[in-house]
């Protein structure tokens, strides 16, 4: 065989030993119960969220999605409330909370009345054989509703995908509240939606305002509103009501808070970062402007990653064998190098809306290069104990 | 050659179609007054022709129907044209936000909290109204001392008995107009706080009570003190000791 086709047949049998390598360590680190905080805390991280958490992206401020923080207000403030921003003629209204039970006959035939109006979007929880949904009484005169479950079900888990609709088991397909929403401000977009895949990333675009920054949703408290005649701002927007923490945005309340790419911590401890209300925000957003990531499938990343670690190897290889000690000596530099354009690479993707979990890739690629002197020592024992050719060492 | 002349007229209406005419406030800190000198709140609009005046310490930001954003914090009378050249220039740059991440993620220099593990409990800032004040409900002036090395503070109110649904401003001043953040109504009780943090534990910080009352309780409360006012007067203290005196230690202020 040539020095090329053993070339070949090494990267080759090199990728298949990495592979073997890689599958042991995922295998021992999700499978042994004291690894298993391993898993637990690597399993759920991306490199990618680097490009929300910051802010690498869109971070435009929205005009057409303005939230309202109920905060502890009672049935008949919220209805008084949802009186109000009716009057501003706003598009759309919808409610990110679930009114299950009846409590005063005043202040829920109140919170009826309000609901009548023909914007009113409400929410219900869909689990896999019920839901929770609003008390009959409070049915809106829209007739419309959604689920507002999230992905992933783990409350500990980043939210990074949206399901815009689910078909249930009696093959219904039932609407999430975000599309619902979306639906009612541009009914146009019905197709599209319908086409979405089961879990569809989110194109975050920001948060609420803070004390820190003037954030990219606008918000308003229930006694903002009902101190204020006009608010001019509500003509023809979308207006979520939901809870934004007491007071809004307070960073010790996680009362429906969640974690999003937008964290400013990517890996480790955290508090959530996100009120519900605005990861609906987001979605609403995602939907109207259209601005949906491509995301990669598994069998297309694990080409990828595959490719990218052959590549590496073959490459790494001749290095090796060519001047083993420089490569010795500079392979944690080169590592890092790798490391920095791969993400570099998967970062500039993200911004032409290609979704790539370069996870995958990453730890295959700097793996590959790591396991070259291994191979380089299984290759001696074969050639030792068989008649064995290898690039390394002919 | 008609081609060419139909895609110039195209330019120009578009760009004359996508020329802001209005933009919306998303953000006031201080006291910024439009037209007729109106108070400017959060969510309402600035149109063409319109101008507005930031008061000193103020600051507004304003967002356009495309999403772009105007924040000006300079005193001073602004036009809605003046307005439009703060547009704030989203950069990009891809490249330059990865680098930088990276130098920093190198350099360790990630900024770190200082982290205490205790709680702050007694100090306060609130000056005036004096604790259970009352006052007259259309004029009540918040005022608390300042803390060097703070250029906000957060004012907190809430309704006793309501303690959950409280009310945070933000200011840059040592003074807020209540009337200008609420509508506080007669004849009602609130509770107000001042921070230099914008989420304190209010359950550690002291509240001091405010009662506001109607302009008829309020005219009958300052006849009470009538003659106390003349006999101060005739120890030759001023209006405004005297009124000091009776709102510190009769608690009827304003």
């Amino acid at each position: 065989m040539s020095d090329k086709g053993l070339l070949f047949r090494d990267t080759i049998l090199c990728t298949l030993f990495t592979l073997i390598i890689a599958g042991l360590f995922y295998f021992v680190v999700v499978n042994i119960s004291f690894l298993n905080v391993f898993s637990r805390a690597l399993g759920d991280f991306e490199f990618t969220d680097i490009y929300y958490s910051r802010q690498m992206g869109r971070a435009e401020s929205s005009r057409e999605i303005i939230l309202v923080n109920v905060g502890h207000s009672d049935r008949a403030e919220i209805a008084e409330a949802i009186e109000a921003v009716s009057r501003q003629n706003p598009k759309v209204i919808g409610l990110d909370m679930i009114f299950k039970d009846l409590k005063s006959p005043q202040s829920d035939s109140l919170l009826r009345n309000a609901l009548q109006k023909p914007s009113v979007v409400m929410a219900y929880g869909l689990y896999t054989d019920s839901l929770t949904a609003n008390h009959p009484f409070f049915t809106p005169a829209s007739g419309r509703s959604g689920f507002v479950n999230i992905l992933p079900k783990e409350d500990y888990l980043v939210i990074r995908d949206f399901e815009a609709w689910k078909l249930t088991a009696q093959k219904d397909t039932q609407m999430s509240f975000s599309a619902q929403t979306a639906l009612l401000y541009n009914p146009g977009l019905r197709k599209k939606v319908l086409k979405l895949h089961a879990s569809t990333p989110i194109d975050y675009t920001g948060n609420i305002a803070s004390t820190d920054s003037p954030g990219n949703f606008m918000h308003f408290d229930i006694a903002e509103i009902l101190s204020r005649e006009t608010i001019p701002v509500m003509e023809g927007a979308i207006v979520i009501f939901g809870y934004l923490g007491s007071p809004a945005h307070n960073p010790y309340d996680i009362e429906d808070k969640h974690f999003t790419p937008m964290n400013p911590v990517i890996a480790g401890k955290s508090l959530p970062d996100m009120y519900g209300a605005v990861i609906h925000a987001n979605i609403i957003k995602t939907i109207i402007t259209d601005s949906y990531l491509l995301k990669v499938s598994k069998f297309w990343t694990f080409f990828w990653a595959l490719s990218a670690c052959m590549i590496s190897l073959f490459w790494g290889l001749q290095f090796n064998k060519k001047k083993p000690v420089l490569f010795e000596a500079t392979l944690k530099i080169i590592q890092f190098l790798l490391s920095v354009a791969i993400l570099y690479i998967a970062l500039l993707l993200l911004k032409a809306g290609i979704l790539l979990a370069i996870s995958p890739v990453l730890a295959l690629t700097l793996l590959g290069l790591e396991m070259i002197n291994f191979f380089k020592s299984l290759m001696h024992y074969l050639k030792e104990k068989y008649v064995w050719k290898s690039y390394l060492l002919d | 050659m008609e081609k060419l002349l139909a895609g110039l007229i195209l330019l120009l209406f578009s760009g004359t179609g996508f020329a802001q005419t209005r933009l919306y406030i998303m953000q006031v800190s201080g006291t910024v007054t439009g037209n007729h000198e109106i108070t400017l709140k959060k969510g309402d609009v600035i149109e063409r022709g319109d101008r507005i005046k930031l008061m000193a310490g103020a600051g507004i930001t304003c967002i356009d129907n495309n999403g772009n954003t105007y924040t000006i914090n300079k005193t001073g009378t602004l036009s809605y044209e003046d307005l439009l050249k703060t547009k704030k220039k989203y950069q990009h740059a891809l490249t330059l936000d990865y680098l930088k991440y990276l130098w920093i993620s190198f350099m360790n220099q990630a900024e770190g909290k200082t982290m205490i593990a205790g709680v702050f409990r007694g100090d306060h800032l609130m000056l005036s109204p004096a604790d259970s004040a009352q006052l007259l409900f259309s004029d009540v002036v918040l005022r608390w001392q300042s803390d060097p090395g703070y250029k906000e503070y957060h004012v907190f109110i809430r309704i006793p008995g309501n303690e959950e649904d409280i009310k945070r401003f933000v200011v840059s001043d040592t003074a807020l107009h209540l009337s200008t953040k609420l509508s506080p109504e007669p004849n009602a009780t609130y509770e107000w706080a001042v921070s230099t943090q914008a989420y304190p534990n209010l359950k550690n910080i002291p509240f001091f009570t405010l009662y506001t009352l109607d302009e008829a309780a309020f005219k009958a409360r300052k006849k009470e003190y009538n003659v106390l006012r003349k006999n101060l007067k005739k120890l030759g203290l001023t209006e405004a000791e005297t009124e000091a005196i009776v709102c510190g230690k009769y608690k009827l202020c304003g």
